[in-house]
């Protein structure tokens, strides 16, 4: 009794150290092992508030280039409104059917890195607006991420540089299938896999999502191809690409609902279990 | 003396733990992630018993990851730190001993010693950090290579608040 009174009184810090630590790592791991922060993040109403005011004060000196942006959108939306009534009126455009499934929800950009493995955003619409998990997260030119955590007034992305996100993605020209992922080194440079070396596959070739998951619309552009060589150990191409869109100056997003999602993860999940 | 001594920290805790969510979270460095707060340890008197440097380090680890959705990783690094602080001024204490009043920082103990102190205890937080992050030794380079020029960026900030607070005492 007396040793482990006089261990306690000699190595009280240390133990209180490993104790911590423990603590500290079990939260690592747990992060680590789930799609999600499970703990403290900043989709928390504290949290959350504090990181909008500042954002507010912050977003004050970026309305000219929002405003910039907002209209390339404008213009680009605009030329497209005019594509599409140049069609006779009879003809049935093929994406057309594929598009009208999904409903947009504008939300702005609370906070955001790049720095990390697992990098997230946090945005400024929650359950209140019909946010759920696992929906997707597009800009007016790009991919941005998928929603891991929901509160009532604010929601947390994973974004498209992280380790563990993965999108199905279509090389335009041949609509070849790859997916799209990072390796943790640089984050303006992504990887895309799965593109077989036989595929006359050039430099500055656009990426597109492919539309397979129910998470993002089909043919968004989603980067361009940077540095392409085929890999010598396997039948594919080890490519390098660059987002469209720059995660980093993100102010304004568009969440993804997919009206049909539920349906088609029903429909899936039956074709497993039978 | 000892109030001054809690206010100032207060004031330091909250100054650094703001300008690294603030401002040093959202930089678009890439590779390089700038991490000052350590420096809310290292700055502590040299004689705040050791196990509130140790709940100061670690409380204070949650809260970053609470505000940058560390998941746990600012906990564990900065925690580390805490323990070692004492080991480092230990080895490193001037002829006569610590003073009763002491505080580790450049003014005190002088740019060689206030160099060395943050050079090592920043490398122990920001190895511990990124290397936590992988959680493995796969990709040991290139991991190596983002603690080397996270702690470049990371220090150089920390001598330049330094520099200032050096010149504000002689004025």
């Amino acid at each position: 009794m007396r040793g482990i009174y006089y261990l306690l009184t000699r190595f009280y810090v240390l133990i209180t150290f490993v104790f911590l630590e423990i603590v500290a790592l079990t939260l690592i791991y747990k992060t680590n092992s789930y799609q999600e922060v499970k703990f403290l993040n900043t989709s928390n109403a504290f949290a959350g508030n504090i990181l909008e005011k500042f954002n507010s004060i912050n977003s004050f000196f970026h309305l000219g280039s929002n405003n910039e942006a907002l209209q390339e959108e404008n213009v680009r939306l605009k030329n497209l409104i005019q594509y599409q009534d140049s069609y006779p009126t009879d003809s049935i455009l093929p994406t057309s059917t594929l598009q009208y499934r999904f409903k947009y929800i504008a939300a702005k950009v609370v906070n955001n890195s790049i720095n990390k493995s697992i990098n997230y955003i946090t945005i400024d619409k929650g359950k209140k607006d019909g946010i759920v998990k696992g929906l997707g997260i597009v800009s007016s030119n790009g991919v941005v991420g998928i929603i891991t955590n929901v509160s009532e007034n604010f929601s947390l992305a994973m974004s498209v540089i992280s380790v563990k996100t993965q999108i199905s993605v279509r090389h335009q020209k041949t609509d070849a299938l790859g997916n799209l992922h990072w390796n943790g080194e640089n984050p303006f440079l992504l990887q895309v896999g799965g593109l077989s070396k036989t595929l006359p596959i050039k430099k500055n070739d656009t990426i597109v999502t492919a539309g397979f998951s129910s998470l993002f619309p089909p043919n968004i552009p989603v980067a361009i191809v940077k540095t392409l060589e085929p890999d010598e150990s396997s039948s594919f191409y080890r490519m390098d690409v660059q987002l469209t869109n720059n995660i980093n100056s993100l102010r304004y997003i568009y969440v993804v609902k997919n009206e049909r999602k539920n349906e088609i993860d029903s429909l899936e999940m039956n074709r497993i279990n039978e | 003396m000892n109030n001054k001594f809690i206010i100032s920290n207060s004031i330091r805790f909250f100054v650094l733990i703001a300008l690294q969510i603030l401002l040093f979270n959202e930089l678009p460095f890439g590779r390089m992630y700038i991490m000052i707060y350590p420096l809310i340890i290292l700055l502590l008197p040299v004689f705040t018993p050791r196990i509130v440097v140790l709940l100061i380090a670690f409380f204070t680890g949650l809260i970053l990851d609470w505000f940058s959705n560390g998941g746990g990783l600012h906990t564990a690094s900065l925690t580390a730190v805490g323990y070692f602080r004492w080991h480092i001024l230990d080895t490193f204490q001037p002829r006569s001993g610590w003073d009763k009043l002491d505080v580790p920082n450049v003014n005190q103990q002088g740019i060689i010693w206030y160099f060395y102190y943050t050079l090592i205890l920043f490398s122990i937080h920001h190895f511990l950090y990124f290397f936590l992050e992988v959680f493995s030794f796969a990709n040991f380079f290139s991991t190596i290579f983002k603690t080397i020029i996270s702690l470049v960026g990371s220090l150089s900030v920390v001598w330049m608040i330094s520099l200032f607070s050096m010149r504000k005492k002689k004025n």
